[in-house]
């Protein structure tokens, strides 16, 4: 065969190879490509449903966001009662007032920092009283509304009274935690 | 120009060569300058070789042919010669003919006749003949007259006088107002018979045994076997038997009907090859036009998948966004309360254990038999956040009228508390007391700590104490 014959057909053909390749890469295979990464999507999408119905239970989350909710807001409240000093003596005060106790003068001692960074209040309580007084008023102190720590307790009687009196030497700590970022967000929510 | 060859031979490239130089022979021209087309391979039932039927032509004639209708803007389909029709349809009439005996076909043509025998379906001869009917006709035209007046016809008359009378008798009227009879025309015609009858008696003496001769059965075809009185003349010339055929054609002239074309065709080599760039580019681009429809195609077909994917992953979007946001609550929500578990952990270990302090002092009084006087309660916290310790002072009285087992009564009464790990009489001495003796004791408490929690002190004491005893 005559070598234009071959070499027309050959441009021929070749052009007509590069038009069709020319419209595969234009119009087929972008969109081949595009439903490659959609159906890996759609397997990530699914993939990261079923392990969030799987996984998480909503009703497991609310009952712990709720038990950490409750946490936070005490230890928050808790350490807002050691950090204010007038308060934690006005509470101690009025504790031992509404008891019937007779306070000796506090003997407060500057705070000290824990090895948590946690604030530390020592406080020396002298109070005098009937026994189910100062019993009440170390109940109550136990119970505080801070984080109390009572290290040492001392009671003995005192006096002749007609009403047998006892005297309770009490050590105290009030705690202040530092206060977390976190749950304090969560608090805040 | 139109050649045929007869080529006994097996492959078809064979005969091809055989024809070609057989057409080159007869064209008087170099191979490259002629152009072939194969007609008819046929298979010969006898010896099973194969006959060839080629038709060639030069290919500058061709070449000039195809040039002079493509200047008219037209385009050359095909070239077919003119003889090729007559001659595939007189082999074609022979090789299909199995059952006769050595027969012999004799095309008489318009401008060519062809004169060919045949034996059980295979091709034993094959000759051009020199007669045509025009011929005939035109030797017919100058006619001397009754009255020795000379005079021509026109070629329509005579070929019209020779469908009608054909080769009439001497005494037959042919035109009765200018005196032409069989005897005027007959002379005239005379000499192109002659030639008929020679040369086919030639041919039959030169391609078929002796023997079998005598045993030729002649059968007329093409326009010519029309000619009155034509087959019976060559019968008595030739002494074998001719048979006419009025049916083969009623006019003079080329009898060929696109059912009896042969399919050959006569093309120079350029326009061949145009042809066959023009069919492959055609072709190429149609497949081309093919491919890129059904690439089309799949491009609509990937488009509506693909949006019918996407119409299916937004809400699947929707829902994995508020699996991942639930995750992501749950993994916040995690560590926060991993993060209060370490706070309250933390509370646990500052505050350590504590000892039930109110639930002890509202309990102790209550054991104290009568004999016993508390003097003094100390309780302490340790580091270790488990345990505790307190200590007890009083005077177990001996005096008469009071009990001197209340001291063990005492601490058999506090042994049994749940709270209390351990009781130890850590002193005891006799003191003198107004109107009595008594022995002033120390116990020494082991206590069970409460640990720290968030959760209400007073509630855990009394739980841990075991008893609501106030005093």
């Amino acid at each position: 065969m005559n070598r234009s014959v071959v070499r027309e057909i050959v441009v021929h053909g070749v052009i007509a190879t590069a038009v069709v390749i020319g419209a595969y890469v234009l119009l087929v295979e972008p969109q081949q490509n595009a439903l490659r990464r959609l159906d890996a999507e759609v397997a990530r999408l699914e993939s990261t449903a079923r392990r969030a119905s799987s996984d998480c239970d909503s009703d497991q989350l609310a009952t712990t966001l709720k038990r950490v909710r409750g946490v936070a807001r005490e230890v928050r409240d808790r350490n807002a009662f050691a950090r204010d000093r007038a308060q934690l003596y006005d509470f101690v005060s009025e504790l031992a007032a509404s008891h019937g106790v007779e306070m000796g003068p506090f003997s407060p001692q500057p705070a000290q920092t824990g090895p948590d960074a946690e604030q530390l209040v020592h406080l020396r309580i002298s109070a005098v009283g009937s026994y189910e007084q100062v019993v009440r008023f170390v109940d109550e102190l136990t119970d505080g509304p801070g984080f109390t720590r009572i290290d040492d307790v001392l009671i003995r009687p005192v006096g002749e009274h007609d009403e047998p009196q006892v005297r309770a030497t009490i050590s105290t700590v009030f705690v202040a935690f530092p206060p977390n970022a976190e749950l304090a967000a969560i608090v805040e929510e | 120009v139109a050649e045929v060859v007869s080529s006994r031979t097996r492959k078809t490239t064979d005969a091809r060569g055989a024809a070609q130089l057989a057409i080159t022979s007869a064209l008087d021209c170099d191979a490259d300058l002629v152009t072939i087309a194969m007609a008819a391979p046929v298979r010969d039932r006898s010896g099973g070789s194969t006959h060839v039927v080629a038709a060639g032509d030069r290919d500058d004639v061709a070449s000039l042919i195809v040039e002079t209708v493509e200047s008219c803007g037209l385009s050359v389909d095909g070239m077919t010669p003119t003889d090729t029709p007559m001659i595939a349809g007189l082999i074609q009439s022979i090789v299909s003919d199995r059952e006769a005996g050595i027969v012999g076909r004799l095309y008489l043509g318009e401008e060519t006749s062809f004169f060919a025998v045949g034996e059980a379906g295979g091709l034993r001869l094959f000759r051009r003949v020199g007669f045509a009917c025009r011929q005939l006709a035109e030797a017919m035209r100058r006619i001397h007259g009754a009255d020795d007046e000379t005079f021509e016809l026109d070629l329509e008359t005579a070929q019209s006088w020779l469908r009608e009378h054909g080769v009439p008798d001497r005494d037959r009227v042919v035109d009765e107002s200018r005196g032409v009879t069989g005897m005027t025309l007959r002379p005239l015609m005379q000499p192109v018979l002659q030639r008929l009858v020679t040369e086919v008696r030639q041919s039959i003496r030169f391609g078929v045994d002796e023997e079998q001769r005598s045993a030729i059965r002649i059968r007329l075809d093409g326009p010519g076997a029309g000619i009155a009185n034509l087959a019976q003349l060559l019968e008595h010339e030739l002494g074998l038997e001719v048979q006419g055929d009025q049916t083969v054609c009623d006019e003079f002239g080329l009898c060929v009907t696109d059912a009896t074309r042969p399919r050959v065709g006569i093309l120079p080599r350029a326009a061949t090859r145009r042809r066959l760039v023009t069919t492959v580019r055609n072709r190429l681009w149609i497949g081309a036009a093919a491919a890129g429809l059904l690439l089309g195609v799949d491009a609509l077909m990937l488009q509506g998948r693909l949006a019918s994917v996407h119409d299916a992953v937004e809400p699947l979007r929707m829902t994995s966004d508020a699996g991942a946001r639930l995750e992501e609550r749950w993994r916040t929500v995690f560590h926060a309360a991993q993060t209060s578990h370490a706070l309250e952990n933390r509370v646990a270990a500052t505050l350590g254990g504590q000892p039930p302090y109110a639930a002890l002092l509202r309990i102790v009084p209550g054991l104290l038999p009568d004999s016993v006087e508390l003097l003094a309660i100390r309780m302490q916290r340790s580091d270790d956040a488990t345990t505790a310790s307190a200590e007890i002072d009083g005077l177990a009285f001996t005096m008469q009228g009071r009990s001197t087992s209340g001291l063990r009564e005492l601490i058999d009464a506090l042994s049994e508390l749940p709270v209390i790990e351990s009781v130890e009489l850590a002193s005891v001495h006799d003191v003198e007391m107004d109107g009595g003796s008594a022995q002033q004791f120390r116990l020494a408490l082991g206590l069970t700590a409460m640990p720290a929690t968030l959760e209400s002190g007073r509630m855990a004491e009394l739980a841990a104490v075991g008893a609501g005893g106030e005093r």
